[in-house]
């Protein structure tokens, strides 16, 4: 662990634990211990107005008090639940596989599913689109816990493969429900052409609030293998000798500045670029969502 | 330079650990798999990347590190130049003084007749030169060995030095050092002569007796003589010994060694024991008259059964050995109360004899000193008797009784003033000398220097371990 004195816990300790649903509250609730004591009631709804039942409605939102002194079915509703949709988008290309105490995929999978329920629990509805050139595995948005069951176990059987697909497969998928609410990439930015970037202004174009979070390891940012090595390429099979010790100067100049044109290069299309390292906890992810919340709740 | 211990050169081959090591890790040692190789060029070709030096800077702290270590386990000393070996000839200055011996020993006198420098066995090791030392007396060499040890520091590698000294215990006191040059003593003066001294003596109404020490290679033997004293003579028999003087002034002779004659009063030694210590009274009176007849004391021994008087007790000089388990009577002003223990406790305090506390064989104080009133109170550890100690039917016990009572009468106040016992050869031959030699005169040890390095070296070498790459 880095010298920073983090208060969340290790993203490797998450690791060992195993149910997702149970890291995505040990997550949260670590984050929002504290921070909003008196607005998480219960599911988190806001009470905004009553409604007269109608077909179709969830019976467990009939507020059975009311019925009992009016005789008629009314139906609770609050403002939040009608406020944002939240889609996750994973990078599910093989190169997510890279390995550094926990995976890459891991590290996505963790965040999204902290993301997801914290969404949930803010009335919000959760999307998820986990992409790679051989599938695309696609969940709408939704509320509630039992679609967030469906994210959970979405993301539990998502395994690394392939490489990042091209638009013209996912448009469709992507761009279903405008421009409302906010888009999240999980990523590690690995590709072969620009097609994560041209995903992304695509997105950025329709309107999404759009949040591209980088993940990386801190060895594959430091080039910091120890002696020589062999380095295969997860997406290609390509290997490589390399001695870290005599590279290191010029490649960690040169992904600085890659990473550096990268960001000013989203920034200039409204594309909101935060890194990750494989080391650090949860939180930071949870705190760009809450920032992105707030301001995507502003525009509206 | 000079390597105390140069097999550890052989260390350097150790130099060979750390270049293999840096080669071994120069081998490919594992596969990582990475998600992209975008920016990374990577090396050509396996073969050719081993045959490169990859960071020489830190295989060379790491070199430097052994090399610097094996070095030090060495030993080197730095000398500036080589200076010639040099051959020593010390001389105990009591031998230069001595013009006889140096007349009458072969080798000395080839020395003074060819001149040849000599230096004197004394701190400084002052050269001098044969034949021209005046008679004075000269001081004995304090402790041969410590000069000699002095003496081997001061020489060159290669030096050696002959030492010259007469055959006295006394100058080899404590351990024989291991000496770098190789040394050899040569004893003159033979016991025959040189050996006999004297030790006291004291004159009576018409006669004077003279203690002798005399040492042979065989041992130490002290005779006495007694001589008549009708005016000046000189005893038959005897080279060289003379008794002169009248009234209080006589003296003894022999030689150079002159001493003069006491004349001890009448002394009285009373013995008082119970019925169950007839024993120790016996050994007491035995020792008692040992000394009296050896030094020609006029003592009057009184084996009083029963307790005397305090008056006769009291009288100064008068000595009372209390033999009973009642506590003695209180003695008088400068009277001396001999008493046992009776049991294993220890004496009140411990007395020096002859510059050394007397113990038992396990160590413990033997004897115990202590002032009760005007009186001196000596008390023996157990009892004056057989059963509970060997001692009373040792030499060494009318020794220590002469020591502790006669001693003011005979003139043995002190410790001896030399032990004159011949060196047994085996002593002093063969003189250890070579590898154990620590020091060189002149030379600049490196040893702290190099381990000083080793451990700058090993502290740069965890710096470029662990420096913040760029």
């Amino acid at each position: 662990m880095p010298a920073t004195n983090y208060r969340f816990i290790h993203p490797a300790t998450l690791a060992a634990i195993g149910d997702l649903s149970l890291v995505a509250r040990t997550v949260v609730d670590g984050f929002m211990y504290g921070a909003h004591p008196s607005r998480m009631p219960g599911a988190g709804l806001e009470f905004s107005q009553y409604r007269s039942y109608q077909a179709g409605d969830d019976l467990r939102r009939v507020d059975w008090k009311l019925y009992g002194r009016s005789d008629r079915y009314f139906v609770r509703e609050s403002e939040i639940e009608t406020s944002l949709t939240l889609r996750l988008v994973l990078d599910a290309s093989a190169s997510m596989a890279q390995l550094e105490g926990v995976s890459k995929l891991d590290y996505a999978r963790f965040v999204a599913a902290a993301l997801a329920l914290l969404a949930i629990r803010q009335g919000d509805a959760v999307g998820l689109y986990a992409l790679n050139d051989g599938a695309l595995q696609a969940i709408r948005p939704g509320r509630g816990q039992a679609h967030l069951h469906r994210v959970m176990h979405q993301l539990e059987s998502m395994e690394p493969d392939g490489a990042w697909p091209a638009w013209d497969r996912v448009e469709r998928a992507l761009a279903v429900g405008g421009g409302r609410g906010i888009t999240v990439i999980l990523t590690d930015l690995h590709e072969r052409g620009d097609e994560i970037r041209e995903a992304a202004t695509k997105l950025a174009a329709m309107r999404h609030e759009l949040i591209v979070m980088h993940i990386l390891g801190r060895a594959e940012l430091e080039l910091d293998y120890g002696g020589a090595v062999e380095l295969e390429e997860l997406e290609t099979g390509r290997v490589l000798e390399v001695e870290p010790g005599r590279e290191r100067a010029a490649y960690v100049e040169a992904l600085a500045r890659d990473h550096a044109a990268l960001r000013v290069q989203l920034q200039e299309r409204g594309i909101e670029y935060e890194r990750f390292l494989l080391d650090q906890p949860l939180d930071a992810a949870l705190r760009v969502f809450l920032a992105a919340r707030r301001r995507a709740a502003g525009m509206r | 330079m000079i390597w105390l211990s140069p097999l550890w050169l052989a260390a350097l081959g150790a130099l060979v650990v750390p270049l293999v090591i840096h080669l071994r890790r120069r081998r490919i040692g594992r596969r990582i798999r990475v998600g992209s190789l975008r920016h990374i060029v990577g090396t050509a070709t396996p073969r050719a990347r081993r045959l490169q030096l990859h960071d020489p800077w830190r295989l060379l702290l790491r070199c430097g590190i052994v090399a610097a270590i094996a070095l030090a386990l060495a030993g080197p000393l730095f000398r500036h130049s080589s200076p010639r070996a040099e051959y020593w000839v010390l001389i105990a200055p009591d031998v230069l003084a001595d013009s006889r011996l140096l007349a009458d020993d072969p080798l000395l006198d080839s020395l003074r007749h060819a001149g040849t420098a000599v230096r004197s066995l004394s701190p400084g090791f002052e050269p001098t030169t044969l034949g021209i030392q005046t008679a004075a007396e000269r001081p004995i060499p304090p402790d041969a060995w410590s000069l000699l040890r002095d003496a081997d520091h001061r020489l060159p590698p290669g030096s050696s030095i002959m030492v010259v000294l007469r055959p006295r215990v006394a100058s080899f006191r404590g351990d024989r050092p291991a000496l770098g040059a190789p040394v050899e003593v040569r004893l003159v003066g033979g016991a025959q002569r040189d050996s006999t001294w004297l030790e006291s003596g004291w004159a009576g109404p018409d006669s004077a007796t003279v203690a002798l020490g005399a040492a042979t290679r065989g041992g130490l033997r002290s005779p006495s003589l007694t001589l008549p004293t009708a005016g000046d003579i000189s005893a038959a028999g005897r080279s060289g010994l003379s008794v002169g003087g009248a009234g209080d002034r006589r003296w003894a002779g022999l030689g150079v060694d002159t001493i003069r004659l006491l004349q001890p009063a009448p002394v009285r030694f009373t013995i008082a024991a119970a019925a169950n210590r007839l024993a120790d009274r016996h050994y007491l009176s035995a020792a008692v008259a040992a000394v009296s007849e050896f030094y020609g004391l006029r003592t009057s021994v009184d084996t009083a059964a029963a307790p005397p008087a305090s008056g006769q007790t009291g009288a100064p000089g008068a000595w009372l050995a209390w033999l009973d388990s009642s506590p003695p009577p209180p003695g008088g002003a400068g009277s001396t109360v001999l008493t046992e223990s009776g049991g294993p406790s220890p004496p009140p305090g411990d007395i020096a004899i002859a510059e050394a506390p007397l113990t038992d064989a396990f160590g413990r104080p033997l004897l115990g000193e202590a002032v009760e009133g005007a009186a001196r109170v000596l008390t023996v550890r157990g009892r004056l008797n057989p059963r509970w100690s060997d001692l009373v039917r040792q030499s060494a016990f009318p020794e220590l009784l002469a020591r502790l009572w006669a001693a003011p009468m005979i003139g043995l106040d002190g410790p001896p003033r030399f032990d004159p016992r011949s060196v047994a050869p085996g002593q002093i031959r063969p003189t250890p000398s070579g590898p154990r030699r620590t020091g060189v005169a002149g030379a600049l040890p490196l040893r702290s220097l190099l381990l000083l390095a080793a451990g700058i070296l090993f502290l740069a070498e965890r710096w470029t371990v662990h420096r913040p790459r760029p």
